[in-house]
């Protein structure tokens, strides 16, 4: 596993930056076709209501309108959930679930023509009951939002429970058992660059550009609801202003039925861009809010944990995009210890707020919220360090773990590693006083600590690739890769060169276009480089073999014989005799060469049969200060450390984590959606202005450490697990056991707004 | 404000942006669609003509509220929000958007474009064109910024990806490149 590498490692410039700071980067938001109508959106002033008629002949007769779309003029066929049977959610519905959901669309010569004719679209709804609270939700008395779907909750998937261990067993041996309940509340992605989709016919031909992090997701649903064959439709990423979990293609899809309409009716070409408001109340947030109920016992002795049961009751809005998954990952937070039992059970329900969906780290901020402060209550209950209570108790290689529910095997991680790491960078031995001592104080100050560990899976489902070697040596690997910002664009030709043996300058990787490269998922689970980065290098294995072959037979020597480097093939014993990588490609006819190559996961342990969970795994250490008269939150000082297997780009890898603990920081203290409950659930904080998001001002010291652990690196092809997400997940609840050590009071309910703590305090 | 002439005539706005003088038709009497249209209409905010009227899309627009900083253009060297400023206010005025960067015909970059690449400023890269204008407002005024005062001069532009630590390096950088070519 320690091979030494030639290009992996390497902080080269990103592929994309010098047209990043040109300006010449192309996104969604910048595409002009000519002649294109502009689109706008009406939407629902009610939580929940039946659309008895709309009459548009107003709008139409407009100047500059060139049509308007109700339910009469689209497909009523839902636009699939994710890992769900059941679906929901429609391009333009008879019924609407929240206010801010879809009920008619113009198209005009420009925006300010359109939204002057959609006031003058005339609805009649019927408004009914709404329902805002997900336990309200699965009361007997409890409005229904979906007729086949009783309690409000799913039928096909509920109850979402998983357990290990006699839990009753598990109680009956604590010495102490506590009980605490965890709130969490919704994050919005608040991409800089806001969904937007093109579409253009040519004859029979569609075209789709869109704002998007899944191109075959988007194909799938419009030719599904379209009634059109693949080979009629293309779609197109261009470059993306941040996804986060935001672009997932059930937007995209409503976006680009829509246009796609429009543009067949004027036959021309029809953008429909969001505005901000749009963009944080009619798309999805995280899925939330979540109620944990959590009981746990230790034992005196060691602080043993013998017994972890959550409870959770979580929203998910009035259509889950991603499923209901969320609970299913946010389950794993009670397969981080070796509790001696544990259980875990989901009741996730609809409700008349806006959707949810999947947001970096998918469940597992929520579900580490709740559960690593929740362990740092058992730690203090038995007067152990919470370092040293983790250090004892956390999860070693082999031990059984949990993803999305399903048991299996902890493999590729190293916790204790990431924790001894952590703690002698941040200093913890000598910051950490003990329970209820505070690190320091200073008047109306108050400094304290906190850690957390984190989990999120690295990569699900499974990804083809395609690496074609061409005539003059240069390589093209045709993949999707949709580029939102990670540097997915940057990593792939570093890998596929480090197995080519060929310079990164010369490997392209293709437009995100679904009319030629071939099939897979998107870029959110933590999959761009296990899978997608993963199923390429295979196809680069795939195509050096071939030219090996092809250089052995010109050689008259075996492929085993052969070495590449620096775009050669030459025989080991014999360096000076060989060819260039071109000569290979191209030495049987002018063909290149085609690598295909094939990656899944979770790879399984040959011998007990069981799923390997290579995840990603973080540990933080947090210091904070508070000011105990107003309530405000600081944060001086962060240490993550990460392991992601074997780093690709160093600098990007650990950007990626300042990133996270950016993210962390606006989740812990301030981000949240806010819901007027009694005006139908809308939310009030639609503008970057209300919905506050990180600023300079959060980035103070931060350590990012990106671990690279031969000893427990992850299985082939190249040993690499995703990252992004995983650091997202500690940040909150670190901060959180930080801010209990300052003031010695816990703030169980996201997130820590100076309200809340002065409420703790007493003082207000 | 431009106003009618005496005439009854619509004025002309004259821009003058990266260095190139426009002439811009403005006028509301006819209608953007119909032939021949004006270059400025009177509610044009300077990021739509910019980017609609004269194909400069480099200048993003994320909230179009005047909140995050991404649409920040130069006018006379001085950052403005370009969502929340109207074209017709711009008459005369010189006006500096990322594409006036750097030397368009040796393909130069300017050091903070340069610095901004060298140091991974940009992921996703939305907020980067008003992050390094902000920047060139600032280097221009304050050539020698501690690290406090860069994060000052850039608070009013918001980066989701959260990337500022790297774009922190990238001015402090840039502005040590700019002392050193004097």
């Amino acid at each position: 596993m320690a091979e030494k590498h030639r290009v992996l490692g390497t902080n080269r410039p990103r592929v994309d930056a010098a047209l990043k700071v040109t300006g010449r980067a192309t996104y969604l938001h910048d595409i002009r076709l000519p002649d294109m109508l502009e689109c706008k959106l009406l939407k629902s002033p009610y939580a929940h209501a039946r659309i008895l008629d709309i009459d548009t002949k107003e709008a139409e007769k407009l100047a500059g309108v060139r049509g308007v779309l109700t339910y009469k003029d689209v497909s009523q066929t839902p636009i699939r959930a994710h890992n769900s049977p059941h679906h929901t959610y429609r391009v333009l519905p008879k019924e609407v679930f929240y206010v801010g959901e879809q009920v008619a669309a113009v198209a005009a010569e420009t925006k300010e023509v359109a939204m002057d004719a959609l006031e003058l679209i005339k609805v009649t709804y019927e408004p009914l009951p709404a329902v805002f609270d997900p336990i309200d939700a699965m009361k007997p008395d409890a409005p229904l939002m979906y007729p086949d779907m009783p309690d409000n909750l799913s039928p096909s998937n509920f109850p979402i429970e998983t357990s290990r261990g006699d839990i009753v067993k598990g109680f009956k041996d604590a010495d102490i058992i506590l009980e605490s309940r965890y709130t969490v509340g919704v994050q919005a992605h608040n991409c800089l660059d806001a969904h937007g989709t093109v579409c253009k016919w040519d004859g029979d031909e569609l075209t789709i550009w869109s704002s998007t992090k899944f191109i075959w997701s988007i194909l799938d649903k419009v030719c599904e609801i379209m009634g059109m064959p693949e080979t009629k439709v293309k779609v197109i990423a261009p470059f993306v202003g941040g996804d986060f979990g935001s672009k997932a293609g059930q937007i995209e899809t409503m976006q680009a039925v829509i246009c796609a309409t429009f543009a067949k009716r004027t036959g021309r070409p029809v953008r429909l861009q969001f505005t901000r408001e749009e963009e944080i109340a009619l798309t999805y947030h995280s899925v939330g809010p979540f109620i944990y109920d959590t009981r746990g016992g230790v034992k005196r002795e060691g602080g043993r944990p013998t017994a972890i049961d959550l409870v959770l009751h979580s929203s998910q809005g009035a259509h889950n995009i991603s499923g209901l998954e969320a609970p299913y990952v946010g389950s794993g937070a009670v397969a981080v210890y070796r509790f001696d039992s544990c259980r875990f059970v989901g009741y996730p329900a609809y409700c008349n707020h806006n959707m949810t969906g999947s947001r970096r780290g998918y469940g597992d901020p929520e579900g580490f919220w709740c559960s690593e402060q929740f362990v740092d209550e058992l730690a203090e209950a038995v007067e152990m360090d919470p370092v040293e209570w983790r250090m004892k108790w956390v999860i070693r290689q082999g031990d059984p773990t949990a993803t999305r529910l399903v048991w299996g095997e902890f493999a590729g991680g190293d916790y204790p590693l990431l924790l001894k790491k952590g703690a002698e960078l941040f200093g913890w031995k000598e910051k950490w006083k003990g329970w209820g001592k505070p690190v320091a104080v200073d008047g109306p100050k108050r400094r304290g600590v906190g850690v957390a560990l984190a989990q999120h899976l690295s990569g699900v489902n499974n990804e083809m690739g395609v690496v074609r070697v061409n005539v003059d040596g240069s390589v093209d690997i045709l993949s999707h890769a949709e580029e939102v910002g990670q540097g997915i664009r940057t990593a792939m030709p570093m890998c596929i060169a480090e197995v080519l043996g060929v310079s990164p300058e010369v490997v392209r990787v293709s437009q995100a276009n679904t009319e030629f490269v071939p099939r897979g998922f998107g870029v959110y689970a933590s999959r761009g480089t296990p899978l997608i980065i993963g199923a390429a290098i295979k196809a680069a294995k795939d195509a050096r073999r071939q030219l090996l072959e092809r250089a052995a037979r010109v050689l008259k020597v075996t492929p085993e014989d052969l070495e590449t480097e620096d775009g050669r093939i030459f025989i080991k014993t014999e360096p000076d005799k060989g060819m260039t990588l071109q000569k290979a490609a191209s030495v049987f006819g002018r063909v290149g060469v085609y690598g295909v190559g094939y990656e899944e996961v979770p790879h399984y342990n040959p011998e007990t049969g069981m799923p390997l969970w290579e995840k990603s795994n973080g540990a933080l250490y947090a210091e904070v200060e508070v000011d105990v008269e107003t309530g405000e939150v600081t944060v001086p000082m962060v240490v993550s450390v990460a392991d992601a297997g074997v780093v690709i780009h160093p600098e990007l890898a650990k950007a990626q984590i300042d990133c996270s603990i950016i993210w962390g920081i606006g989740y812990a203290l301030y981000e949240d959606e806010i819901y007027d409950r009694r005006n139908q659930g809308r939310v009030m904080n639609v503008q970057m202005v209300d919905y506050k998001i990180p600023t300079f001002f959060d980035r103070t010291n931060f350590v990012s450490v990106v671990i690279s652990d031969p000893d427990h690196a992850p299985t082939p092809p190249l040993h690499m697990k995703g990252l992004g997400e995983n650091a997202m997940v500690p940040v909150a609840p670190g901060i959180a056991n930080a801010i209990y050590n300052a003031i010695g009071v816990r703030i169980k309910n996201h997130p820590v707004t100076p309200e809340k703590i002065l409420k703790g305090l007493g003082k207000i | 404000m431009a106003e009618k002439c005496e005439t009854g005539s619509w004025k002309t706005i004259k821009l003058k942006i990266n260095g190139k003088g426009y002439n811009l038709r403005f006028g509301d009497d006819v209608e953007p669609w119909e032939s021949p249209a004006y270059d400025v209409y009177p509610w044009d905010t300077l990021a739509h003509t910019l980017r609609e009227r004269l194909g400069l899309t480099g200048t993003k627009v994320a909230c179009d509220n005047g909140a995050c900083g991404s649409c920040t253009v130069l006018m006379n060297g001085n950052p403005i929000l370009s969502c929340s400023t109207l074209t017709v206010d711009c008459d005369g005025q010189a006006i500096t958007t990322i594409e006036g960067l750097g030397n368009p015909v040796t393909g130069e970059l300017h050091p903070i474009q340069q610095a901004f690449i060298d140091h991974h400023g940009a992921q996703c890269g939305f907020c980067i064109p008003g992050m390094i204008l902000s920047s060139k407002a600032l280097l221009d005024r304050h050539p020698h910024p501690t690290e406090e005062e860069v994060k000052e001069g850039l608070s009013g532009n918001l980066c989701r990806c959260g990337n500022y630590s790297l774009i922190l390096k990238s001015v402090m950088a840039a502005a040590e490149t700019i002392r050193r070519k004097g």
